[in-house]
């Protein structure tokens, strides 16, 4: 660390040395790699926890919209439609605004992120939803006089499991996308917890100085969330409901969990 | 026609009613104490006790949410005290005691920047991404198709600040062929105002490329199975000519529609990009109003942003009818 050139790591690469896999951070010394490591967690963490409420909001909204009466059915379709119009960013933004800082930052991002994204989901499990209705086995089982909760939890949702499945492996990158935007724009987690986003934040001031610092978080976050991307694409191409034969339903989530 | 038109307003205003309401409750009566906020950190509890009064924070929830309606629609005056009277103009967003400026003001000094950033931006997904699209729905099945298939799929998941930061780094600090870009209003200067955008606009421009990209080749594939198309092959037109000029029209009617969502996201939706380059935008004073925690500000800045997608996600709509006219207006 070099004090006098205000932090400048020393030795080449950003002090590259056996005790700094991937040398330091510049201005506060910290290990780079550690640090790498670690907003990994955060990125995961929060794009995996985001994905399952907006799973689970969308899941519940979609269901209740289809299976409810039609006043229900027209409120909770207009706020779907509402809540897909919305930037997402924008309002997440202003949310982190309003929320006491004393708040679990991580959990606060889950819950921006997932509850205002569950717009898509819910219009398509509405939409599965309804064709499934006219079904013979969905007939068959309310003729049996089965109630709708029960018809929703024995017949429904296994059947919604494929499209719900490939639409979550598909959300997962857009999440890891969105925590990394709202921390590279500083109202994300919160230093010293790393994430990748505000790394690059930070690393803006550094571009001269120590390339390798913007160059290891923006290579791992495009790497992650083209990794994702791909194994979304994969995903759907396994679950796809024309190509019943190949539904492998264990792999999918795995994917998606 | 006129039906639908109606129709859209009508979902239009009515989404836009709804955000207001969730906005207003979520920020002026769920948390922490507005007027404490409002005031900023060095006010005494008398001043506090004045601001909340000024607000019309002792009335009920939804008396005060009315007033701020009447206040979008005719303008409302806020008491100063000791007889001073604030007038706010319709349609008034608030006042912003940070910035000592009526937030719809504020609002209107931030708009010209984000819009030359989106028009500039919309010039280049325009090309870029369309000619991008046509050149991989001429050569399907080849090699050139498969690059670009991959460089759009790269594009598409990349967050936007990414490629900004990289063409920063390298454009800027490495080989220093431009310096590092600073807003210069298009009145003042008009030629360093373009090349100050220059950057954030292949920025947001290339990013958004991607999308548009695969929206055009898809859209033109699809025409190219039409019945229309397979008679032009039996004419013997050249397939260059089929795809650039006659299949090609089954995408304007999708790009159209995506660019007017898109270009009405931008107004509000560039935060990123506006943040990264330090352009003083609509996004960037969202992010300096958070910052503060200028509630008057957040919230005259999200419903001027949702204001600006609704009604581009109506024109969109509007357009595509237009554009295309098999899709009756229903």
């Amino acid at each position: 660390m070099d004090s006098a050139r205000g932090g400048v790591p020393l030795g080449s690469l950003g002090g590259i040395s056996a005790d700094h896999w991937l040398g330091v951070e510049p201005g506060t010394g910290r290990d780079l790699f550690v640090r790498l490591l670690y907003g990994a967690r955060i990125s995961l963490l929060v794009a995996l926890g985001a994905t399952a409420v907006q799973i689970l909001v969308g899941v519940a909204a979609g269901l209740a919209a289809a299976l409810g009466n039609r006043f229900a059915g027209q409120l909770i379709g207009r706020l779907t439609d509402v809540m897909i119009a919305l930037p997402m960013l924008v309002l997440g933004i202003a949310l982190t605004a309003v929320v006491p800082a004393d708040f679990p930052r991580t959990l606060l991002l889950i819950l921006v992120i997932g509850l205002l994204s569950w717009g898509g989901t819910a219009r398509m499990v509405r939409a599965q939803t309804q064709a499934l209705q006219g079904l013979d086995f969905v007939a068959a089982a309310r003729l049996s006089g089965n109630g709708t909760l029960r018809i929703a939890r024995r017949e429904l949702l296994p059947s919604l499991a494929a499209p719900v499945i490939t639409y979550a492996a598909i959300q997962v990158p857009a999440n890891i996308v969105a925590e990394a935007s709202l921390s590279f724009l500083g109202v994300g987690v919160k230093p010293p917890t790393p994430s990748w986003g505000q790394m690059l934040s930070s690393a803006q001031t550094w571009f001269r100085a120590d390339p390798l610092y913007v160059l290891l978080p923006a290579g791992l976050l495009f790497v992650t969330v083209l990794a994702s991307t791909v194994l979304g694409d994969a995903v759907r191409t396994a679950l796809d409901p024309r190509e019943g034969s190949r539904l492998r339903i264990g792999t999918g989530k795995e994917a998606a969990a | 026609m006129t039906r639908f038109v109606l129709g859209r307003i009508g979902g239009a205003l009515f989404v836009l009613l709804a955000l207001s309401a969730t906005v207003y409750l979520l920020f002026y009566v769920a948390p922490g104490d507005p007027a404490r906020l409002a005031c900023g950190e060095r006010c005494n509890p008398a001043q506090v006790a004045q601001v909340r009064e000024q607000l019309g924070l002792n009335d009920p929830v939804v008396v005060q949410y009315l007033q701020f309606l009447q206040g979008l629609f005719t303008g409302r005056d806020y008491s100063g005290g000791a007889g001073l009277v604030l007038h706010c103009d319709a349609p008034c967003l608030g006042f912003s005691y940070q910035n000592d400026q009526q937030v719809t003001g504020l609002l209107l000094e931030r708009l010209p920047a984000t819009l030359s950033l989106a028009l500039g931006a919309l010039v280049i997904w325009l090309l870029v991404g369309v000619g991008t699209g046509l050149l991989s729905a001429l050569r399907r099945g080849g090699p050139t198709e498969r690059l670009l298939t991959v460089l759009t799929l790269a594009g598409t998941g990349t967050p936007v600040f990414i490629l900004g930061l990289l063409l920063l780094m390298a454009v800027c600090a490495y080989l220093q062929w431009l310096p590092f870009p600073t807003y210069v209003p298009l009145g003042e200067d008009p030629e360093q105002w373009a090349w100050n955008m220059l950057l954030p606009w292949i920025t947001l421009g290339v990013f958004e490329s991607a999308k548009y990209a695969r929206l055009t080749r898809s859209s033109t594939v699809e025409t190219l199975a039409e019945d229309h198309i397979r008679t032009f092959r039996a004419y013997g037109v050249s397939e260059r000519a089929i795809v650039t000029r006659h299949a090609v029209r089954g995408a304007v009617a999708p790009v159209i529609a995506l660019s007017a969502v898109d270009f009405g996201t931008m107004i509000g939706g560039a935060v990123l990009t506006e943040s990264l380059f330090g352009i003083p935008g609509l996004g960037k004073t969202l992010i300096d109003g958070v910052r503060v925690v200028d509630l008057p500000v957040v919230v005259g800045v999200v419903l001027a942003i949702g204001t600006a997608v609704v009604l581009a996600g109506a024109v969109a709509d509007l357009l595509y009818a237009l554009a295309d006219r098999r899709v009756a207006l229903t």
